[in-house]
């Protein structure tokens, strides 16, 4: 009776959390909707408005596209650098190997704010203007610690008599990598991209602080909702940006399953 | 704030005379060789809450005590509502200043030090002693009259040099830099607090969730409820923040459901309150998946083994369970509570005046005020809590659950 009652609990517990999770994400929606310049809860007429409205809207366009290009760039360089950082901390032994692993873990621990003043500092110290490409460094240094933990997990749990063994068949160095290697992370690789991905996409901190006069889409919908402008377009805008994210999140799952893939991707989220 | 001054604006200027509150023409200062300020051509309006921001040096503060009168400009003319008063000094003028560091007169108690322009105006002791009390009500100090400046928090000696500014009845009020020394104190303390109560909250809300999820759950559930928390954590961040804003505000779905079911509206936008909520919400899933993920690794039998050895289901809890998932907990807790204290988006959205973070600090320091020093020195104290929090952390093995 009793075990049926805390059963019951603990259910009823599991509910209220659901809804605490996704009532704002309904809410946020739901006012993309609404006609009214003001929000009011309950919204009282509804239209699509807005959403033709931020369509045209050349300001968020251009954060779009930036937004967009920053992402890919930044992506695509953590591919090669976190990978490989991954394979010499995986393969080789060498002096302060431990520190490095710790190192590349360690922006997950530390608030986004440090890295964005140690990043923007530097750039003023050395006399760099501020630009999409300082935009694009800020969000690989967190980006390579996606892919770098992807990957490593990935080779963990790889047996090393499978490459002993393209070895012993007479693959050289090379013919192992293409062959065997290559083909047992290239999942883990596609999926640590998605998630690299997303999370540039979604950077507002880091961002601010190596920004210059460009905006990136969470950049103009700070700005907007700071200054509480162009309000209906920010709802429309985020239902977006949320929708945008949504998409490379399950395919990320999809090719890595969902099981060992959720406390790192918990790790990964950690940079926004 | 913006609003604020945009309403004042156009509500104001239409009703009253054309004649700006403070109006700036042509000034510059110098001191020595140095050229402070050159050309300086500004009008604020009456009910206009007007911001300057520079880096420091650049001569705010200066252009501050030109218009109060403690300074006179080398070239151009301040003019008060028409009047010209530019070598007009400090005592005749109608404005009062709340200083950087208050100057609050340490020798006074605090009902004193708010009723000292009144008493120099000659103002009737009874009078005075009345409206200083008023003034005290109005920034919430009723109570601290008798203390000395000495007995109050930086916050409290603030408001104090609010209350005696605004009892004369100035026609501008002058505030140079309310957030001056000290208030970083109160600011640190504030941000590890918050941190510690939304890790506390996360940590209690996320176990029974994670619980069930690993436990209790069938497969097929197990994974919808996997990726129902996956799905928030992936949403986009400023989506979630502004999503509490519009829940929490006014006119919001928090008041309305109040009101339906007759109680008083909490009106929570905009204060700590709200902060604390969305940063439990955005940080929720966080703490879900690193506990979901301890507990999952619990073997059955050790459950089994604890039964079987006469264990209430309670005391299997307390001993076996709780214990086996204090890394995962830990590792949950490493992200709240280290993303609590970086954070400066949200206490700027949707918190309130009292709700400056360490993250704030730095981030004006750094980018609207120039101040790269201090905010690097700013930026060392969440380092060095993090360092402290993981070597903990670390040692309770709180790293292989991550």
């Amino acid at each position: 009776m009793r075990s049926r009652l805390s059963r019951l609990g603990l259910w009823l517990w599991v509910w209220a959390v659901l809804f605490f999770l996704f009532a704002p994400i309904v809410t946020i929606i739901l006012f993309g909707f609404d006609r009214s310049n003001v929000e009011t809860w309950p919204i009282q007429h509804w239209t699509t408005h807005w959403y033709s409205v931020a369509w045209n809207d050349p300001q968020v366009r251009s954060a779009f596209v930036l937004s967009i290009k920053a992402a890919v760039v930044a992506t695509a360089l953590s591919l090669v650098l976190g990978s490989v950082a991954a394979f010499g901390v995986h393969k080789a032994r060498f002096f302060g190997r431990d520190s490095i692993s710790l190192l590349l873990i360690l922006p997950l621990a530390l608030p986004g704010i440090i890295t964005g003043v140690a990043l923007n500092s530097a750039f003023q110290w050395a006399g760099i203007t501020l630009s999409i490409w300082t935009i694009i460094v800020g969000h690989t240094t967190f980006c390579i610690v996606v892919i770098y933990n992807n990957v490593i997990a990935r080779l963990r749990r790889t047996s090393n008599t499978l490459l002993e063994a393209s070895a012993d068949l007479g693959a050289n160095t090379v013919q192992t990598f293409r062959l065997v290697t290559f083909p047992t992370i290239a999942t883990a690789l596609v999926s640590g991209a998605l998630l690299a991905f997303a999370l540039s996409f979604d950077e507002v901190i880091v961002t601010t602080f190596t920004a210059g006069a460009q905006n990136t889409l969470p950049i103009w919908i700070f700005g907007a909702i700071r200054l509480g402008q162009q309000l209906p377009e920010v709802n429309v805008v985020v239902t977006m940006v949320v929708i945008l994210m949504f998409i490379p999140i399950l395919i990320a799952a999809r090719l890595t399953g969902t099981e060992n893939f959720a406390p790192r991707v918990a790790a990964a989220g950690k940079s926004d | 704030m913006y609003r604020d001054t945009r309403m004042s604006r156009c509500d104001v200027r239409g009703m009253m005379t054309n004649q700006p509150a403070i109006d700036i023409r042509g000034v510059a200062k110098s001191f020595g060789p140095t050229t402070v300020l050159h050309d300086i051509n500004l009008e604020v309006f009456d009910g206009e809450f007007f911001t300057m921001l520079g880096p420091s040096g650049s001569g705010k503060t200066t252009l501050l005590r030109m218009v109060a009168g403690f300074e006179t400009p080398d070239r151009g003319e301040i003019l008060l509502h028409g009047e010209e008063v530019t070598q007009r000094p400090a005592h005749l003028r109608p404005v009062n200043t709340v200083f950087q560091d208050y100057a609050l007169f340490p020798h006074m108690d605090v009902v004193t030090n708010v009723e000292y322009g009144l008493r120099v105006a000659g103002v009737k002791r009874g009078v005075r002693r009345e409206r200083a009390n008023a003034a005290l009500t109005m920034v919430r100090l009723e109570g601290f009259s008798e203390r000395r400046p000495a007995q109050l928090s930086g916050g409290q000696r603030q408001r104090v040099a609010l209350a005696r500014a605004i009892v004369n009845e100035p026609s501008v009020l002058l505030l140079d830099e309310p957030l001056g020394a000290g208030a970083y104190v109160t600011i640190i303390w504030r941000t590890v607090l918050l941190a510690v109560l939304v890790t506390l909250t996360d940590a209690i809300v996320a176990f029974p969730f994670a619980y069930v999820m690993a436990r209790v759950a069938t497969q097929r559930t197990q994974r919808i409820l996997l990726g129902a928390v996956l799905l928030p954590l992936w949403a986009s961040y400023l989506a979630k923040v502004y999503a509490w804003i519009s829940i929490l505000e006014k006119g919001g779905a928090l008041n309305w459901t109040f009101s339906k079911l007759g109680l008083p509206d909490p009106n929570l936008g905009f204060t700590n309150g709200a902060m604390w909520i969305a940063f439990c919400y955005i940080w929720l899933p966080y703490m879900i998946v690193p506990i979901y993920g301890s507990l999952e690794r619990i073997p059955a039998s050790l459950l089994d083994a604890s039964a079987d050895l006469g264990g209430s289901s309670w005391s299997t809890f307390r001993r076996v369970i709780l214990p086996l998932a204090l890394p995962g907990l830990l590792a949950g807790s490493i992200f709240t509570f280290s993303l609590t204290l970086g954070d400066y988006v949200t206490p700027l959205l949707i918190g309130g005046s009292n709700s400056t973070l360490i993250g704030n600090a730095i981030y004006e320091n750094l980018l609207t005020g120039g101040n790269l020093p201090l905010a690097a020195a700013l930026s060392t104290v969440p380092i060095v809590i993090m360092i402290v929090y993981l070597t903990i952390a670390k040692r309770l093995g709180a790293f292989e659950a991550l």
